[in-house]
């Protein structure tokens, strides 16, 4: 009851076993801190674990199940955040050397409705140096990937997308400015939510880009995404972008199916020349299981996404090099030379060059919206290439050839919907046959979440992709 | 672009930025790729749109929702 196979299960049916007092919210929590304990060392998920604040936590949640006060599916359940969401007492380093000891004096708005909903905090996950890209030493381990250790696990919500992926909590909260939530989960085989911009509180949070930054689920199934979705979405009146409209009930369409639903494919991004071979196969081979449920397939397309690349680093590495301004004149060398440089070149970048990137993000949403009136939903696989091995995609730039090639190059999938603040979600979609996940990204119309997921679940459970677990040690 | 380590050591001492020895080529690469990228944006149809976030747009879902009637 309590070994390999509990760990395993989805947090729906654990939520189950919880509710109805088959389970020990403490036991539970005792077998995923055995599991930190035995892996977290290969793998570098976790920056912080709080075995004691969890077993505490877990048994007043059991308590409190026990005399009938069951709150809902994430009560007693063990869960982890990406360490760039403030969580009090409990310290929140983003990632850097620099506040490897800051303590938060208060939760960010999304812990406090995790801990509302009774979520035990299992831990704090690694992730790239400030929720940038393209860290080369990370301050506080090297992430790796659970299905090959060899290989990256993508980032920045990079631990978020190893925890979940290899069991080591029932779920996680990842933070997606250009990718960070879809691209390590693309990398590890799991399901992965970029919620539509203000749908999720940012309050305490720390930023990266104050107009792109969006908290989601990163999960093992599309269900456990909407129950995580349901719990931290909504307005806030602490972020002053946070979005008045009213949440759904995310799980109520999920077993609806795609009949009739119309899936546009997009051109500019299901192209044999740019996508690997094998995320190529594995996409058309999605398209192919959508049209088999009755999905009405046609090609899109948004001419601009070509160069969704460098208008997002235009946009967001200005904005970071606003956030960064004090802190990378007074400790540069207390940063990693990637985002070091990264941050320094964007505080030169012309203001005038900046509003042109803005006009043309303006531009790439119309273009979006277009294509989103002729259909329900836009697919495209998650990324072009699958996860690269850990030190291929971080040695220092050699030229400016070589950045043009190595960050402009290759199209970018996932910042299309970082730009037009559209929600999209990564779900697996196949492997390679090195053993690698596949992710396929299905992206919508503002505020439309529930029509993606119940998209997803329709191609989830017309595959057993989800079902496969890495196997660990 | 064509821009030169001297181009951005000039322009970083302006504003007061530290870019070490070390970091300068690297920054000069950065910034020069991103410079040239961005002048594929000087289009007709981008012009035409205007530099306001696309978060504040009317569909953005920012407004406040309505009053109840006292």
């Amino acid at each position: 009851m309590f070994g390999e196979d509990l760990i395993l299960r989805p947090l729906s049916h654990l939520a189950a076993l919880l509710a109805r007092q088959e389970l020990s919210p403490v036991a539970l929590t005792k077998v995923f801190l055995d599991r930190i304990e035995a892996f977290n060392g290969l793998l570098h998920a976790y920056i912080t674990v709080c075995a004691d604040a969890a077993l505490a936590a877990a048994r007043q949640a059991e308590a409190e199940i026990a005399r009938g006060a069951y709150r809902g599916p994430l009560h007693g359940m063990p869960i982890a955040v990406k360490d760039q969401i403030f969580t009090k007492n409990i310290r929140t380093t983003g990632g850097s050397s620099i506040f490897a000891e800051q303590i938060p004096g208060e939760d960010a708005t999304v812990m406090r409705r995790l801990y509302e909903a009774g979520a035990i905090l299992l831990g704090k996950l690694n992730l790239s140096e400030f929720a940038f890209g393209g860290t080369r030493i990370h301050p506080h381990g090297t992430p790796h990937n659970p299905w090959n250790l060899d290989y990256s696990p993508l980032g920045s919500s990079s631990g978020s997308g190893i925890a979940a992926a290899a069991s080591l909590c029932a779920a996680a909260l990842g933070e997606d400015t250009g990718g960070s939530v879809r691209l390590p989960a693309a990398a590890c085989g799991i399901v992965g939510l970029r919620p539509t911009f203000g749908l999720v509180s940012r309050h305490g949070v720390m930023p990266a880009c104050w107009s792109m930054d969006t908290l989601g689920p990163m999960t093992r199934t599309v269900e456990d995404c909407a129950i995580v979705l349901q719990v931290i979405a909504g307005f806030d009146p602490r972020d002053p972008l946070s979005s008045h409209t009213p949440v759904p009930d995310y799980r109520l369409g999920l077993s609806q199916g795609v009949r009739g639903l119309r899936v546009g494919i997009i051109r500019e991004l299901h192209d044999p020349h740019l996508n690997d071979t094998e995320v190529q196969t594995a996409t058309a081979q999605a398209i192919t299981q959508f049209r088999d449920l009755g999905a009405v397939i046609e090609e899109v397309s948004i001419p601009l996404i070509s160069l969704a690349a460098p208008i997002f680093i235009a946009i967001c590495d200005t904005d970071a090099a606003n956030v960064h301004e004090q802190l990378i004149r007074s400790r540069p060398h207390d940063y990693d030379a990637a985002t070091r440089t990264r941050v320094l070149a964007a505080s030169l970048l012309p203001a005038n060059l900046y509003h042109r990137a803005q006009r043309a993000r303006a531009l790439l949403r119309q273009q979006m919206l277009t294509a989103l009136e002729r259909v329900d939903v836009l697919l495209s696989p998650s990324t072009a290439t699958p996860p690269p091995k850990i030190g291929d995609d971080i040695t220092p730039y050699r030229s400016q050839a070589d950045v043009i090639a190595r960050m402009f190059g290759a199209r970018s999938y996932s910042t299309p919907y970082s730009l037009a603040a559209l929600p999209a979600v990564s779900i697996p979609c196949g492997f390679t046959s090195t053993g690698l996940p596949i992710g396929l990204q299905i992206g919508g119309r503002p505020f439309e979440e529930a029509i993606i997921l119940r998209a997803a679940a329709a191609f989830e459970g017309s595959t057993d992709w989800h079902t496969r677990h890495p196997t660990l040690g | 672009m064509d821009l030169s380590p001297v181009d951005v050591k000039r322009l970083a001492d302006l504003l007061h930025l530290p870019i070490s020895a070390e970091d300068l080529p690297e920054v000069t690469y950065r910034l020069g790729a991103l410079l040239g990228e961005l002048q594929q944006l000087n289009r007709p149809d981008i012009w035409s749109m205007e530099p306001i976030p696309v978060i504040f747009g009317p569909d953005a879902g920012l407004s406040q929702p309505p009053r109840a009637s006292p």
